[in-house]
């Protein structure tokens, strides 16, 4: 196994990128007559995995989106592309691209996986009570889950584009790191290690500051394992659109690379909470939110304390 | 289908998970199975689990086989010994 620190030349490219844009320098080179499977949101913001044979719909894969995507009949759809000796990229969870080799049985040449790394993936249920909470019956028109633009890589905040308005929130990003809505067998998941079913492993370069400093400028930087001969053969022919260093995985030692995560204590008593309360009392509990209208007392305490020179 | 189809065949109808942490809702098994008797669910949480139609399942086990998390805790098991 190889591991690099790659970011995209192309700085558009890398601004809508999860992290540093690797799967777009890997999914170009199956845009020439190839097929490329991904994960888009639909229409109603609900995650699916799609298949394009083009730049447009490939754009749209860009980008984590922190739910369960539906494969639907993605698998008995590669398989014919496949078959059909077409070149075929599919990307997706570990478990999604462990699955579709078992489904397959055999090697194809003409394939190549790409796995990210995910630490669980949280209900599609409470993200669609969420988004109906968050917007508060506006129309929604696009949804971005880490707003790299406004508040970089490494500050988590998802970003709820409506009609005339951009709501900003940290809701979603607290309910997915509480661990609460993670899928059950995410808490036992068996790839939670360097050993990787794809081709190519990608992740968040987490500890990009210590393992390769010089590509630190929080915009993203995207850690890739390369584990097969031939997803070493499609990374040599990425190499013109970005710029890497080799790395050491010492230096990369995230923890979805070391051991699942720990049910937590309280993810029954979310449950409950998730049947029987409104959403307001879900984020304050698990979320971490805070009403306007405390935050305008908060500020306005704060405000006559300093009036009064108490501060 | 005859009934008698299904008597020659003494295979109980697979059982995919007994545990929701045995299945990560891959669509393997519903992707495999050659009588669609397999179609994924949403449970309460509103995570896709595949669910079998009795009626048309003809207990070929291929669904069985196919399963990436049942792999998994195989060669973990394996390993141990
Ligand atoms: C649920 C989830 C949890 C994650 N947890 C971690 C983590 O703990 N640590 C870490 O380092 N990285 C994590 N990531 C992965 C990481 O954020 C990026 O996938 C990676 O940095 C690739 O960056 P990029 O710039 O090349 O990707 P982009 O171009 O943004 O890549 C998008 C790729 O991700 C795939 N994708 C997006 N959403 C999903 C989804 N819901 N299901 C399946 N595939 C999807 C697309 O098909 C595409 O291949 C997670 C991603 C998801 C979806
Ligand atoms: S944590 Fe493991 S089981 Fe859960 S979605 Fe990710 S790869 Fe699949
Ligand atoms: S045993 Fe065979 S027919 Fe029955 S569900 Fe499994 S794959 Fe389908
Ligand atoms: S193959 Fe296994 S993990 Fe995948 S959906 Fe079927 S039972 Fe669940």
């Amino acid at each position: 196994m190889n591991v690099y620190a790659v970011k995209h030349k192309d700085e558009r490219i890398r601004a809508t990128s999860r992290s540093g844009g690797i799967f777009t320098a890997i999914s170009d080179l199956f845009l020439d007559g190839g097929v490329v499977y991904g994960c888009v949101l639909d229409e109603n913001y609900n995650a699916i995995h799609v298949r394009t044979e083009n730049k447009t719909g490939r754009d749209l894969m860009r980008g984590s989106k922190y739910i369960q995507s539906r494969l639907g009949d993605c698998y008995k759809q590669i398989k014919n592309d496949l078959e059909d000796g077409r070149h075929v990229l599919f990307s997706g969870t570990s478990c999604q691209v462990a699955g579709f080799r078992c489904f397959l049985k055999k090697d194809y040449n003409n394939l190549l996986c790409i796995d990210i790394v995910c630490h669980g993936v949280p209900s599609p249920k409470v993200w669609k009570t969420y988004l109906d909470w968050i917007s508060k019956g506006k129309t929604i028109i696009n949804v971005d889950f880490r707003n790299k633009k406004d508040f970089g890589w490494r500050d988590h905040v998802e970003t709820i584009f409506c009609k005339n308005k951009k709501i900003n929130s940290q809701v979603w990003t607290y309910l997915f790191y509480s661990h609460n809505i993670l899928r059950p067998v995410c808490y036992e998941c068996p790839y939670k290690s360097i050993d990787h079913p794809g081709d190519i492993t990608i992740a968040d370069y987490w500890g990009i500051e210590k393992a390769c400093p010089r590509l630190d400028d929080n915009k993203g930087v995207s850690l890739v394992l390369v584990n097969t001969e031939k997803g070493s053969l499609y990374f040599e022919k990425a190499k013109n659109d970005i710029v890497w260093y080799k790395t050491r995985i010492e230096d990369s030692m995230q923890h979805p690379l070391i051991e699942p995560e720990k049910v937590p204590d309280e993810r029954n008593q979310f449950w409950k909470d998730f049947e029987n309360k409104d959403f307001s009392y879900i984020a304050r509990k698990y979320g971490n939110y805070t009403p306007l209208w405390r935050r305008t007392l908060r500020k306005a305490k704060h405000l006559i304390k300093k009036v009064l020179g108490k501060d | 289908m005859e009934p008698n189809n299904k008597i020659q065949n003494t295979n109980p109808i697979p059982i995919l998970y007994e545990r929701k942490e045995d299945c990560c809702g891959c669509t393997a098994c519903y992707a495999i199975c050659p009588r669609q008797a397999i179609s994924m669910e949403d449970d309460l949480e509103g995570f896709a689990y595949p669910h079998i139609d009795a009626e048309k399942c003809i207990r070929c086990q291929m669904c069985m086989k196919v399963c990436p998390i049942k792999e998994a805790k195989r060669s973990v098991t394996a390993r141990q010994r």
